[in-house]
């Protein structure tokens, strides 16, 4: 725990943390040294909670001016799951407002930078992106500030920050991990994940935070198979005996249609790479096809948006969350009381209020993709729109669907590139680019999970080593089956080995 | 704003009259009913709120803070269905949710949850007793808003600032929206009656209008007598009571007519209806079509229905109120008339009752009801008696059948009965069988039947009034009832009236 703290202190240049919980933490961690009896399988670990994590008693922000001094009355599923498994919450991290974004960029509480462009720090050259939404959490971990961390994946969320800053990063199926208390910005796509440096410890902490919830209605009924089992924890406890681990038997697909012209080369090397490493654990290696891949990105858009502008519609100004400082009332009393102002007049001076409160709080990405998301619904927008994307969506789970009953797991990128500079202009369009790999799986609501298995040197930045990764696709509440590939995918990469020191060490000041 | 009918009741009805004679009005009527489910539609609050309590039921899922999420009640899916299935609608085969999007202080989220596309209910009807045939649209479930307090005004316009109470936020509704098929406004309000009465038989709500768990709007438009087709309507809201609906209609009706014979146009808007000044006034125009920006709820998976849960909530219906009247009036089983079978079906609890003395414990029919109708009525709304609501009556379906059943058998007579029944209903504590009787032996109320104990009684009244035994004797036999009457009142009540009247013929024209 000191050791997490200490780290945490150390890196603070990062901005991986909105709020740390460091006397909150210390406390806790000594009350739990004194324990004899585990309170479970996470006693004394220090966890970090992505800030859009509800905590009772501490501050969510969700990154944003809107909720910059919001304090929920109560816990979020997950993070009272963590607890009573005795987790320590050593801190709320930054993240995209409202996880609206791949770089942990729009934030109302500064960038989130990527502890892998240390080597960088010299000179001019620029600082890399940590990937977003889920940057902090991605960041914690990767310096060692938490032994593993809480995200949330829309589109990406969890899987494109983990490969940016070389760690695992595990979205579940859609329903496994309750979102209640998780604030929201997609519903029907809003997925708890979790980041850490092994699969072995993303198994462990999914088996704490995963299972039905009566609080979350779209959390599925079906008990949660435990992850960390027998076969982990072997395939975990030595390099020697992961490598034993035979994938005889097993089919890997690999999707012609990610094989997008954005790839980098050394993605495109890493995916091959990757596929010879399963062969040759014993795995079976073929081609399949998803051919509405393409189609992902704008339909991932278009529900996103959507959603997020009727989630978000909760924020005005009136119950909780930023007021604008021109007060209803101000509004109201222009127009005289009691003359002679009607209904309209009213209305009109309380959704100037609403527009003034909602324009100040919310930061420009969010506003963007509210009104996109309100245009998409719109009656004359509907059927072109939002309707056509849940018909594609249909049909790219479907297709997903279908290769899966051909193979057992995909085998794709996790993003077309490495970690950008920060100083990149944020262009919306080029930024969304980065979740073309990410959002098939989310709309197909199946699990996935993020690996680091290589490093390669930078395209933004020549000379730097940045981490690769790869995203293997899972069936259906097939977490384990997942898992156990996503073990021998690592233990033949040996990524953890390769980890410059000044990732974890150096620090920012 | 309202140009008012003006001039009393009968100058307007007139006018009413004359306007009917050319203008045919095209009235629809939109329900929201509370269900009577214990806790709120989509969290663990409970449903039953003190209105002088603001925000004491409330939590963060109904007041809509940010992380929460809906969990869907079952049980107001079970009752919205009932009422559905009693209004002969096609169920669903899936519950879907979608979310209505608009911006105002009394919903929380900003949006509400409600049926769209899919409504639980569809494609129904409801006759009316009086023979019109009303097609139901539609029956959906919603959450209801919170509630605005304005201080300073009624309404938000003119308000210096507005309280929001959260009690009623997510309370569970059933909206039910009628088709344009009722033609006057005693019409509309017998709709409203008729309504109400299902609702309250299948127990999906209480329908207490002064309460607000049934609220109506009315759409009212008119259309010259012969015309096909619609013309603007024009929706009515706050209308509070059954009265209300048929006042208000009528006065649309009237208002629209001198519009159009003006040569004005009757614009598509809101009114609100002043029960004070019994006019309605504009709240709103409509400018097309609100977009409400509707999309499936995606924090609520549909939930499909099977028809087997269909099929027993279907088989734990009641007999509906048409079918019931049709019961009791029909000639070959209970053969009440229509005032009375009117009565007994208006109140389940009435009809329970009668069922019961009937059924249970074996009371004549005409009987029975002629008690319930009656005396038992007139205590409830009277001045004397203690109890004021039928559900609270002392007196039990079993001793009502054997006060009938005494009186029939001529072990009590009527007047003690009436005597004896305030404090059946007020205080009684029998229940037993034969607790009646008992009541009555114990107060030596018993009838007396004896003809020897009647013929003293007879001979002590003739032997007290001789005049007016000799003015009967000349001719003047009026005087008969003077007699009768002062036999029974001497028995206290208790001697048989044609036991004492045939004695007292007898004892006039003999001796
Ligand atoms: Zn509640």
């Amino acid at each position: 725990m000191q050791r997490c703290l200490s780290r945490q202190q150390e890196t603070s240049g990062l901005n991986s943390f909105v709020t740390v919980l460091r006397h909150a933490a210390e406390k806790e961690a000594a009350v739990a040294g004194r324990h004899r009896v585990m309170k479970g399988p996470l006693h004394g670990i220090p966890i970090a909670v992505k800030d859009n994590f509800c905590t009772a008693g501490v501050r969510t922000t969700a990154s944003s001016r809107m909720l910059a001094n919001f304090v929920p009355p109560y816990s979020a599923t997950a993070v009272s799951r963590l607890e009573a498994s005795g987790a320590i919450v050593v801190g709320k991290t930054n993240m995209d407002e409202f996880g609206m974004g791949s770089a942990t960029l729009f934030s109302h509480f500064g960038k989130t930078i990527n502890p892998w462009s240390q080597a960088a720090e010299e000179g001019d050259k620029p600082r890399l992106a940590a990937g977003g939404s889920s940057g902090g959490s991605a960041v914690a971990v990767a310096t060692g500030s938490a032994l593993a961390a809480l995200g949330s994946d829309t589109g990406g969320s969890v899987r494109q920050p983990a490969a940016f800053c070389g760690l695992v990063g595990l979205k579940p199926t859609y329903g496994r991990v309750s979102r209640h208390g998780l604030i929201a910005y997609a519903s029907s796509l809003d997925c708890p994940g979790v980041l850490t440096r092994t699969v072995a410890d993303a198994a462990l902490v999914l088996d704490v935070v995963a299972g039905r919830d009566p609080l979350d209605s779209t959390c599925l009924e079906q008990p949660h198979r435990p992850c960390f089992d027998r076969t982990m924890e072997a395939a975990a406890s030595s390099r020697a005996a992961g490598l034993a681990v035979s994938l005889r038997g097993l089919k890997v697909g690999i999707p012609a249609e990610f094989a997008i012209q954005e790839l980098e080369g050394s993605a495109v090397t890493a995916w091959e790479e990757g596929a010879r490493l399963l062969r040759d654990a014993g795995a079976d290696v073929l081609p399949v096809s998803v051919p509405s891949i393409p189609l992902a990105l704008p339909t991932y858009f278009v529900i996103a948006c959507a959603e997020a502008s009727s989630n978000l519609a909760r924020y005005d100004g009136i119950r909780f969350g930023y007021r604008a400082s021109r007060s209803l009332r101000a509004s109201r009393s222009k127009e005289g009381i009691g003359s002679a102002n009607t209904e309209e007049d009213d209305q009109r001076a309380l959704h100037d209020f609403i527009t003034a409160s909602r324009s100040q709080g919310f930061g420009d990405e969010v506003q963007r993709r509210v009104i996109s998301g309100c245009r998409v619904l719109s009656a004359q927008a509907y059927a072109t729109y939002y309707e056509k994307a849940l018909a594609a969506r249909l049909r790219l789970r479907r297709e997903m669907n279908t290769a899966l009953s051909h193979v057992d797991v995909l085998l794709t990128p996790v993003t077309p590139t490495g970690p950008f500079p920060l100083t990149t202009p944020a262009e919306p369009a080029a930024l969304m680019v980065n979740d073309v790999m990410t959002v098939p799986a989310s709309l197909a609501g199946l699990p996935a999970i993020a690996v680091p298995v290589d490093l390669a040197p930078s395209s933004f930045v020549p000379g730097l080593p940045v981490p690769v990764g790869l995203q293997l696709i899972g069936r259906h509440l097939c977490e384990q089956q997942l898992l156990i590939v996503a073990r021998a995918l690592e233990v033949r990469c040996n990524f953890s080995e390769r980890i410059p020191d000044y990732v974890v060490k150096a620090t920012f000041t | 704003m309202g140009k008012g009918g003006g001039g009393g009741d009968g100058k307007k009805r007139s006018e009413l009259q004359e306007v009917l004679e050319r203008y045919e009005p095209v009235v629809g009527v939109e329900v929201h009913a509370q269900l009577l489910s214990d806790t709120k539609a989509y969290c663990g609050c409970s449903s039953h709120y003190n209105p002088n309590i603001p925000n004491a039921n409330i939590c963060p899922v109904c007041t809509g803070e940010p992380g929460t999420l809906p969990v869907p009640n079952a049980r107001v899916v079970e009752l919205a269905s009932k009422a559905a299935m009693a209004l002969q609608c096609e169920i669903a085969h899936e519950v879907r949710y979608d979310r209505k999007n608009y911006f105002y202080p009394d919903t929380p989220k900003n949006y509400q949850i409600t049926q769209y596309t899919h409504p639980l209910g569809a494609g129904g009807c409801l006759e009316l007793p009086s023979g019109r045939r009303v097609s139901i649209t539609r029956l959906h479930v919603e959450e209801d808003s919170a509630k605005m307090v304005h201080q300073g005004s009624d309404s938000l316009a003119g308000s210096t600032h507005s309280l929001v109470d959260f009690n009623r936020a997510g309370i569970p509704l059933a909206e039910i929206v009628s088709e344009p098929d009722m033609r006057s406004g005693a019409e509309a309000a017998e709709y409203g009656r008729e309504l109400q009465k299902i609702l309250r038989y299948v127990g999906a709500s209480d329908g207490n209008m002064a309460e607000g768990s049934m609220r109506l709007d009315i759409n009212v438009s008119i259309r010259p007598r012969g015309e096909e087709g619609l013309r603007p309507k024009v929706e009515v809201k706050n209308v509070n009571s059954f009265k209300s609906v048929q006042q208000a209609v009528d006065f649309e009706v009237v208002r629209q007519a001198r519009a159009y014979d003006a040569g004005e146009v009757v614009r598509q808007e809101t009114r609100m209806w002043d029960e004070k000044e019994l006019a309605s006034k504009l709240m709103r125009v409509k400018e097309g079509e609100s977009d409400y920006r509707y999309f499936p709820e995606p924090d609520v998976p549909p939930l499909a229905l099977a028809s087997s849960v269909v099929q027993a909530w279907r088989a734990t219906l009641q007999e509906l109120p048409a079918a019931k009247r049709a019961r009791y009036q029909d000639p070959a089983g209970l053969n009440l008339d229509a005032e009375t079978t009117k009565f007994l079906t208006d109140d389940l609890a009435v009809a329970r009752f009668f069922e019961a003395a009937v059924e249970q414990h074996g009371a004549e029919p005409k009987e029975a009801a002629k008690w319930l109708v009656g005396d038992i009525a007139g205590h409830l709304n009277g001045n004397k008696g203690r109890v004021k609501e039928f559900r609270k009556i002392k007196l039990t379906p079993g001793g009502l059948a054997e006060l009938v059943d005494l009186i029939g058998q001529g072990n009590i007579t009527g007047k003690i009965a009436k005597e004896l029944l305030p404090e059946l209903l007020d205080e009684w504590e029998g229940g037993e069988e034969g607790a009646v009787l008992a009541l009555v032996q114990a107060r030596g109320l018993e009838a007396i039947t004896d003809p020897a104990v009647i013929a003293a009684l007879v001979q002590k009244v003739l032997e007290a009034n001789p005049e007016k035994v000799e003015d009967f004797r000349e001719g003047k036999t009026k005087l008969l009832g003077f007699f009768v009457g002062m036999v029974l009142k001497e028995s206290g009540s208790r001697a048989n009236p044609e036991v004492v009247q045939s004695l007292t013929v007898e004892a006039l024209n003999g001796a």
